[in-house]
C-alpha cells in the first residue's frame, strides 16, 4: 500500500509541476494570436512613404495591324492598302508584303526609309500597269534612323507597276522604304538617343536617331550605335568608347528579370578597364530610352563581362540641370535670380564684368564673359577688371569646358583663348553671314543662325579640336530648318535641343528644334530683345525691352522680374 | 512459405487497427477533422476566389463603362472627316482610355470593311488580335451597344477582356477591347490557398498531436487496466490497479479492485478446502485402511477354516468373507472417485502396445466369460497399436466395459474391437445382450445408476465402474461413447488420442463397429484359454 | 527352527491379527508399537524379518529403516496404505526389500515373508565372480573391491550376482523381479529400480556414470564391463 501511495504523490507532484508550465504556454499562445489577429487589416493610416522613382515612360507599344489585300481589290485600292500597310512592321512588314508579287516579296526592303506624309496620297494609273503615288512628305527618316524635318511639305512621287496574279492586282516593283501618315508615325515612332562622348571623355554627347517602336527596338539602338556617330558629328567631333570593330553577337537582345543583356562580339573585350566602364555606360544611356529596359549588362561568349559602376567618374550629361543658375544684370550689379524671385549678389568675378554696359554674359567656372555694343570683354580668374577682346559689336558669348571663349564678331564666328589671343577656327563653308551662334556646353557643337539668302538656316556644326584641346575645325554641319527672316538668337537649352528666337512686328517666337528631332514653337505677346537658356525649356528666360525677364509657362509666358538689362547663366 | 512483405504489411496494419484503442481513435479524428478542415478550406477558397473576381469585375466594368463612354464623347464630339485627323483622334481617345483604364493592352479595331483607309488595327502593349477571343469579336459585332467581357488567359495569366463598340464619325464602327490584368488577383488567391492548405495541413497535424496526447492521457490508464487484467487473468491473482483521482476511470480501477479481493480470496478459500479434501481423502485412505487389513486378516482366516465351524457360522463367515471384499473393492472405488473429485488424479502415461494388453485382460476374462456362457472373442488390426497413456487406468476402463457386458450380455457374443488411426487408438466391447433403453443412455455413467434396479449385481461391481471408467477416459482426454439397441445389445467404445496431448480428428471404430474392415482381423483365441477354466490367479 | 518375525505397527489390532495369520504359518512373531521401541526390540530379538509400517509414532518408519539398516541386512517389508506415493520409494530407498499394500490377504503376506526368508537363489556355477573391479563369491555372500568387501543387503547382492554372473546378458526387470525377488506375478518394477539405484550408490565409482550395472533403456539392466 504504501509504495501504491508513494507512487501517486510522486504522480501527483509532476502532474502538477506539467500542468502550470502547459497553461504558461497556452496562456502565451493566446496573447500572441489575439495580438495577430489585431492586424489583420487594411492600414489606415502610418505616415507618409517615399518612393524614389517615378516611371516616366510607361505608355506606347503600339501594334498597328493594317488590313490585307482583299479579293477583287483595284489597282488603286491595292496601292492604298501597300501605302497604309507600311505601318504594319509585324513579322518583317507581312501584311506590307501580301500586296507584293511574290519575286519582289523577298526584294522589297522597308527599312530603307520612312516618309511621313500629310493629306492623302495621290494616285494617278497609267498604261501597263504602271501607276504614279505622289504623298506630300513633311519629314523623312533615313535608314540610319535621322529624321529631317521640312519646314513646308513637299510633294514626293514614287512609281509603281501592278500585274494580275490569279486575277488579283499585286504589285511587281515598287521603290523601297515606306510611307506613313503622320498621325499614325508619332504613334509607332519614338525618338531615341545614341549617346557618345566628347574627345576627352568628360561629357556624353547626344546624337538623336527615330526608330520604330517595335519590340525589337533595342536591338536596332545597340546596332545603330555600333555603326557609330552621325555623319556630321563623324569626323572627329564624338569618340566613342567602343572598341572598333565590334558586333552584336546575336542579333536579339533579351531581357530577363529586368536585366537587358547585349551580346557582343570579342572585340569588346579589348576594352581596358576605363573603356568599359564607358562602353557600358553609353549602352545603359542610350538603351534608357526604352521602357523595357532598366539595367544593361554586356556579355561576350555567353559569359557576363563584369564592369563596375563609374560611379563619381562618369561622364556627364550636359548640361546638368544642377549647376546652371540664372543671373541677371540690373544695371549695377549681376545677382542669381532663383525660381521664388529672390536675388543673390554674386562676388568675385562677376563684378569685374559688371561694370560694363552688358547686352549678353555668361559666366563658367572661372572665366566670364560679356559683350557691349562695343565689343566683348572677358575676365578671368582674380581680375578686378575685364579684359577688351575686340572692339566691334559682338553677341551670342559662349565658353567652352577648355576656357576658350566663343562669339559673333562681326557677323563671324571668332574663338579666343584664355589668355585672350584669338584662335582661328577653320569655318570654310562658313561665309560673313552669321546672326547669332552659341556652342553647347560640351563643348563639341555649335550652334548657328546664318542667313541664306532671305531665310535663314539653323545650322549646327560639330567642332574639331587638337590634341591640347585647342579648337581647330568646324565640320560641315547640318541643316536642321530654315525659318524666316526674323531670327535674331539661337541658344542650346538643353543636350539637344535648340532654342531660336524670332522677332516680328512686336511679338517674338520661341522655336525649341532637337537636333535631328521635332520642334515647337512658343509665341509671346511682346517683342523680346534676348534670350538666354540653361536647362530644358522651363529654364529660357527673354528680356524685353523693357527690361522685364519672361518665363515659359505652359504655353504663354510669365513675367518673373523687371528691371533687367541683361540676362545670362552660369555654369 | 514466405508471405509476401506487402501481405505482412497489411495484416500488421490490421492487427495494429484491432489491437490498439489509441491508434484507431487517433486516426478517425485525424481523418475526420482533416476531411473538415479540408472541406472549410475548399469553401472559403472558393468563396474567396469569386469574391476576388466578382469584385474586380465590378472595378473593371465600372472604370471600362467610364473611359469608353468618354471615348465615345469625344468621337461623337469631333469634326475630324480626313484620315490625318481622324487618326490622330483616334491616337488621342486610345491614349485616354490607356489612362483612364490603366490597362496596358488596349485595342481599337475597324469593324466593317467600308471604312477602309480612314483607320488601321491599332492594340498596345504587345497586345495581338489572336489573344482576343473569336467569340468576343463576334458578339460585340452583333450587339455593339453595351459592354461586352469575357474572361481569358493570355500568356499563362487570367485577364478579363471588355468589349464594346464605338462609332466613329466618317470612318464607320469601331470596336474597342481593354484588356485587364488579373494576375494579380490569382497571385492573392494563389497566395489565400497556400496559405489555406499550409494553415489547413499544420492544423491538421496540429490536431492529430493534440489528439494524440489526449488519447494518450486518457489511454494510459486504460492500459493499465488493462494490463493489470491480463496478469490478473494469467493466474497473478495479487495484480491489482492503483486508483488515482475519481473519475470514471476511478470507479472501474476501485471496482477491479474489489473483485479482484473477492476472487482471490474465493480461489485460495476453493485451493483450501481442495487441499483439505486431498489430505482427506488420503487420510481417510489411510484410516481405513488399517482396521480394513485387520477385518481382512481375520476374515480370511477363519474363511480359511470354516469347515471346521457349525454350518450357520461357516455361513456367517462365508458372506463375511464376501462382504469384506466387496467393501474393500468399493472402498477402493470411493477413494478412487473421490481423488477425481478432488482434481487429485493424476496421469501417469507410458507407451504401450494396446493389442497386447488388450489379449491379456481378454485372457484373464475368458473363464468368467465361459461361466456366463459368452463368446469372447478380440477382434484387432494386424499392425501394433501404440499408444502413450496410463496403462493402469486404461485397463481398469476396458476391465469394466468387459465385465458389464459379460454382466449384461445375457450370454451372447462379446467382442472386443481394437482400432487405431493416426491420432487415436479405441477399444469398443459389443455385447447382444438386453440393451439399454434410449433415455437411460446418457444416465449410464452416473454413480450407483443401475439401468434395472431389478436386476441383481452378479459379478460385484460396486456401481461406480462406469462412472470411474469415464473420468479416467476425461483424464486422457478421449471420449467414451455408448450405443445401444434394446434387445439387440450395446456396444461402448472408448476412444483416446494417442499421446495425453494429442487431438482426436476421427475414432477408429465405428459405433458399433461394423463387420471387420480390411485391416481388422479376427484373433480367435485358442481353444485351450476357454476351455480353461477355474484358471486362478 | 521357526523363523522370527518383528512387527512394527502402532494398530495393536492389526499387529495382533498378522500375528496370528503367521503364528498359523509358523512363525515366531513379536510386535512393536512405536518406532523406538522397535529398534530396541530388534536388538533385543533379533528377528529374520521385519514387518515395518510407514506411518509410525515417535520416530518415523523410515527412520527406524534405516537404523536397523545400520546394523542388520535383515529382510524388511514395509507395510503402507499408499501405493502411489513417494513413500514408497522413500521407504525402499531406506533400505526396504519389498513393501506391501493395505489392505492385504493373508496368503499375499504369507508369500512375501516366505519369499523373503528362502535363501537367495545361487545361479551361478562359478564360485567366484568378477565383475569391473569386484569380486563375487557367490558362496560366502560377500563382495570386494581391493580387498576391502562391500555391505550389500542380500537383495543388493543377489541382483548384483544374477547381473554379473550372466554378463552381456539384459535382464528385464520383470525378469529381475522373478529372479532375485522370487516374484511371479506383475510386481512393482519400482523395487527394481530403486534398488539398482542403491546398488549404483554403493558400488559404483560414479552413481551417476554406472559402469558396473549398466541400464538398457527400454528393456532393463545388465552388468557392465567395467
Amino acid at each position: 500500500m504504501t509504495s501504491s501511495r508513494m507512487r501517486l504523490l510522486r504522480a501527483g507532484q509532476t502532474w502538477g509541476g506539467g500542468r502550470a508550465r502547459l497553461a504558461c504556454v497556452l496562456s502565451v499562445v493566446v496573447a500572441v494570436t489575439g495580438v495577430l489577429s489585431g492586424c489583420a487589416s487594411i492600414p489606415t493610416s502610418g505616415g507618409p512613404n517615399h518612393v524614389s522613382d517615378i516611371d516616366t515612360d510607361a505608355t506606347g507599344g503600339y501594334i498597328i495591324t493594317p488590313a490585307g489585300p482583299a479579293s477583287g481589290d483595284s489597282q488603286e485600292e491595292i496601292l492604298r492598302g501597300f501605302i497604309d500597310a507600311g505601318t504594319g512592321f509585324s513579322n518583317d512588314y507581312a501584311v506590307a508584303r501580301e500586296y507584293l508579287t511574290s519575286d519582289l516579296k523577298s526584294t522589297w526592303d522597308p527599312s530603307a526609309s520612312v516618309l511621313v506624309y500629310d493629306g492623302q496620297p495621290t494616285i494617278s494609273i497609267g498604261q501597263d500597269g504602271k501607276a504614279d503615288v505622289s504623298v506630300s512628305v513633311g519629314a523623312s527618316i533615313d535608314q540610319d534612323g535621322h529624321l529631317t524635318e521640312t519646314s513646308t511639305n513637299a510633294d514626293v512621287k514614287q512609281t509603281f507597276t501592278l500585274v494580275q496574279v490569279s486575277g488579283e492586282w499585286r504589285i511587281a516593283s515598287a521603290p523601297d522604304g515606306v510611307a506613313i501618315i503622320r498621325p499614325r508615325f508619332s504613334l509607332i515612332y519614338t525618338q531615341q538617343t545614341l549617346y557618345f562622348y566628347d574627345p576627352d571623355f568628360a561629357f556624353r554627347v547626344p546624337d538623336v536617331r527615330w526608330i520604330a517602336n517595335t519590340p525589337w527596338a533595342a536591338t536596332r539602338l545597340v546596332q545603330l550605335l555600333l555603326k557609330g556617330p552621325s555623319s556630321w558629328l563623324a569626323k572627329g567631333t564624338v569618340a566613342t568608347a567602343v572598341p572598333d570593330g565590334t558586333q552584336l553577337a546575336v542579333d536579339t537582345i533579351s531581357t530577363s528579370s529586368s536585366v537587358t543583356t547585349v551580346e557582343l562580339s570579342s572585340q569588346a573585350l579589348t576594352a581596358d578597364a576605363r573603356g568599359r566602364q564607358l562602353m557600358l555606360l553609353q549602352l545603359q544611356a542610350t538603351l534608357s530610352g526604352l521602357s523595357t529596359v532598366s539595367k544593361v549588362q554586356i556579355s561576350v561568349n555567353d559569359t557576363v563581362v563584369p564592369i563596375s559602376d563609374l560611379g563619381s567618374d562618369a561622364p556627364i550629361t550636359n548640361p546638368s540641370p544642377q549647376a546652371a543658375r540664372l543671373i541677371v544684370d540690373d544695371g549695377e550689379s549681376l545677382a542669381y535670380l532663383s525660381d521664388d524671385g529672390t536675388t543673390e549678389k554674386i562676388a568675385g568675378l562677376a563684378d569685374a564684368i559688371s561694370q560694363l554696359p552688358l547686352t549678353s554674359f555668361t559666366i563658367r567656372g572661372s572665366t566670364a564673359a560679356g559683350t557691349t555694343a562695343q565689343g566683348l570683354w572677358i575676365a578671368t580668374g582674380d581680375a578686378d577688371a575685364p579684359t577688351q577682346l575686340t572692339q566691334s559689336s559682338s553677341s551670342g558669348v559662349s565658353i567652352d569646358p577648355h576656357g576658350y571663349v566663343w562669339a559673333v564678331v562681326g557677323q563671324r564666328v571668332k574663338v579666343f583663348g584664355p589668355d585672350g589671343s584669338e584662335t582661328s577656327v577653320a569655318q570654310s563653308w562658313l561665309g560673313d553671314d552669321v546672326i547669332s551662334a552659341k556652342l553647347s556646353r560640351d563643348g563639341t557643337r555649335l550652334a548657328i543662325l546664318a542667313r541664306n539668302g532671305s531665310r535663314v538656316s539653323v545650322l549646327v556644326s560639330g567642332l574639331v579640336r587638337d590634341k591640347e584641346g585647342k579648337p581647330s575645325e568646324l565640320v560641315q554641319p547640318l541643316t536642321l530648318t530654315t525659318l524666316d527672316r526674323g531670327a535674331s538668337a539661337i541658344v542650346w537649352s538643353s543636350d539637344q535641343d535648340v532654342a531660336i528666337l524670332a522677332s516680328a512686328g512686336n511679338a517674338s517666337t520661341v522655336t525649341v528644334m532637337t537636333v535631328g528631332g521635332e520642334s515647337t514653337t512658343k509665341t509671346s505677346t511682346a517683342k523680346a530683345i534676348a534670350m538666354t537658356a540653361g536647362s530644358g525649356e522651363d529654364s529660357i528666360r527673354l528680356l524685353l525691352e523693357s527690361g522685364e525677364v519672361f518665363a515659359p509657362r505652359g504655353s504663354s509666358w510669365l513675367q518673373v522680374a523687371t528691371g533687367i538689362s541683361a540676362i545670362g547663366y552660369s555654369w | 512459405m514466405r508471405v509476401g512483405p506487402r501481405r505482412w504489411r497489411f495484416a500488421s496494419i490490421g492487427n495494429l487497427w484491432r489491437s490498439s484503442l489509441q491508434v484507431r481513435t487517433v486516426v478517425i479524428t485525424v481523418l475526420l477533422t482533416s476531411m473538415a478542415i479540408a472541406v472549410f478550406g475548399a469553401v472559403a477558397a472558393l468563396s474567396i476566389s469569386q469574391d476576388l473576381f466578382s469584385s474586380r469585375l465590378n472595378q473593371v466594368l465600372s472604370v471600362s463603362n467610364r473611359a469608353i463612354a468618354e471615348a465615345q464623347s469625344s468621337l461623337s464630339a469631333s469634326a475630324a472627316t480626313d484620315t490625318a485627323s481622324i487618326q490622330e483622334l483616334m491616337n488621342k481617345v486610345l491614349s485616354d482610355i490607356e489612362g483612364t483604364t490603366t490597362s496596358q493592352k488596349v485595342a481599337l479595331l475597324r469593324s466593317e470593311k467600308a471604312s477602309f483607309g480612314y483607320t488601321q488595327d491599332i492594340t498596345s502593349g504587345g497586345l495581338g488580335l489572336d489573344d482576343l477571343p473569336k467569340s468576343l469579336r463576334a458578339a460585340v459585332r452583333e450587339n455593339s451597344t453595351g459592354l461586352w467581357w469575357e474572361s481569358v488567359d493570355i500568356g499563362g495569366d487570367p485577364a478579363i477582356i471588355v468589349g464594346a463598340g464605338l462609332t466613329v464619325q466618317v470612318a464607320g464602327l469601331h470596336e474597342v477591347y481593354v484588356v485587364f490584368d488579373l494576375s494579380g488577383e490569382a497571385q492573392t488567391l494563389a497566395y489565400v490557398q497556400q496559405i489555406l492548405y499550409v494553415g489547413g495541413i499544420a492544423l491538421a497535424l496540429l490536431l492529430s498531436a493534440i489528439m494524440l496526447g489526449v488519447v494518450t492521457l486518457v489511454i494510459r490508464p486504460v492500459r493499465a487496466v488493462a494490463s493489470t487484467s491480463r496478469m490478473f487473468a494469467g493466474g497473478d491473482l495479487a495484480q491489482r490497479i492503483d486508483v488515482r483521482g475519481e473519475d470514471e476511470l476511478a470507479v472501474l480501477a476501485t471496482s477491479f479492485n474489489q473483485m479482484a479481493e473477492s476472487i482471490q480470496s474465493q480461489i485460495i478459500q476453493l485451493e483450501t478446502l481442495s487441499t483439505m479434501q486431498q489430505r482427506f481423502v488420503s487420510d481417510v485412505s489411510h484410516e481405513l485402511r488399517t482396521p480394513l487389513t485387520t477385518i481382512r486378516l481375520a476374515s480370511d482366516m477363519i474363511f480359511d477354516g470354516r469347515e471346521q465351524l457349525d454350518p450357520s457360522y461357516k455361513r456367517a463367515v462365508e458372506l463375511l468373507h464376501n462382504q469384506v471384499d466387496r467393501f474393500e473393492l468399493l472402498l477402493g472405488d470411493l477413494l478412487e472417485i473421490s481423488r477425481f473429485d478432488a482434481g487429485a488424479a493424476t496421469l501417469s502415461a507410458t507407451k504401450f502396445e494396446l493389442k497386447a494388453l488388450a489379449k491379456r485382460i481378454v485372457s484373464s476374462f475368458l473363464p468368467l466369460a465361459a461361466e456366463r456362457g459368452s463368446e469372447l472373442t478380440l477382434r484387432a488390426p494386424r499392425p501394433k497399436c501404440l499408444v502413450t497413456a496410463d496403462e493402469r487406468r486404461i485397463e481398469r476402463i476396458v476391465r469394466n466395459l468387459i465385465a458389464n457386458a459379460i454382466e449384461h450380455g445375457d450370454g451372447g457374443q462379446i467382442e472386443v474391437w481394437i482400432g487405431a488411426n493416426r491420432s487415436a487408438v479405441s477399444v469398443a466391447v459389443r455385447d447382444h445382450g438386453v440393451g439399454i433403453a434410449a433415455v437411460d443412455q446418457s444416465r449410464v455413467f452416473d454413480r450407483f445408476w443401475r439401468a434395472d434396479s431389478s436386476r441383481k449385481r452378479t459379478i460385484g461391481g460396486t456401481g461406480l465402474g462406469l462412472s470411474i471408467a469415464a473420468e479416467d477416459t476425461l483424464l486422457h482426454h478421449g471420449a467414451l461413447e455408448v450405443w445401444s439397441k434394446p434387445g439387440e445389445g450395446s456396444c461402448f467404445r472408448l476412444t483416446i488420442p494417442r499421446t495425453p496431448d494429442g487431438q482426436i480428428t476421427t475414432s477408429p471404430l465405428g459405433l458399433p463397429p461394423t463387420s471387420p474392415s480390411p485391416q481388422t482381423s479376427s484373433i480367435i483365441l485358442p481353444k485351450t484359454w476357454r476351455e480353461e477354466s477355474g484358471h486362478d490367479k | 527352527m521357526a523363523s522370527k518375525i518383528l512387527i512394527v505397527d502402532d494398530d495393536n489390532a492389526l499387529a495382533e491379527m498378522v500375528g496370528l495369520v503367521l503364528a498359523n504359518e509358523g512363525y515366531e512373531v513379536n510386535h512393536s508399537a512405536d518406532g523406538i521401541s522397535a529398534v530396541d526390540d530388534f536388538a533385543t530379538h533379533q528377528p529374520d524379518l521385519v514387518l515395518l509400517d510407514l506411518m509410525l509414532p515417535g520416530m518415523d518408519g523410515i527412520e527406524v529403516c534405516r537404523t536397523i539398516r545400520t546394523q542388520s541386512f535383515v529382510p524388511i517389508i514395509m507395510l503402507t496404505a499408499k501405493a502411489e506415493t513417494n513413500d514408497v520409494v522413500r521407504g525402499l530407498e531406506s533400505g526396504a526389500d519389498d513393501y506391501i499394500v493395505k489392505p492385504f490377504k493373508p496368503q499375499e503376506l504369507v508369500a512375501r515373508v516366505k519369499a523373503r526368508l528362502r535363501p537367495a537363489p545361487n545361479d551361478s556355477a562359478a564360485q567366484s565372480v568378477v565383475v569391473g573391479d569386484i569380486t563375487i563369491d557367490a558362496r560366502a555372500h560377500t563382495a570386494t573391491r581391493d580387498g576391502v568387501p562391500l555391505s550389500l543387503t542380500p537383495l543388493e547382492f543377489s541382483l548384483l550376482v544374477t547381473l554379473a554372473s550372466n554378463p552381456g546378458r539384459v535382464f528385464t526387470r520383470e525378469a529381475l523381479l522373478e529372479r532375485v525377488w522370487g516374484y511371479q506375478y506383475k510386481a512393482d518394477t519400482r523395487l527394481v529400480n530403486v534398488h539398482v539405484q542403491r546398488l549404483r550408490s554403493k558400488i559404483e565409482h560414479n552413481p551417476d556414470e554406472p559402469q558396473i550395472v549398466v541400464t538398457v533403456r527400454g528393456v532393463g539392466y545388465r552388468a557392465g564391463g567395467g
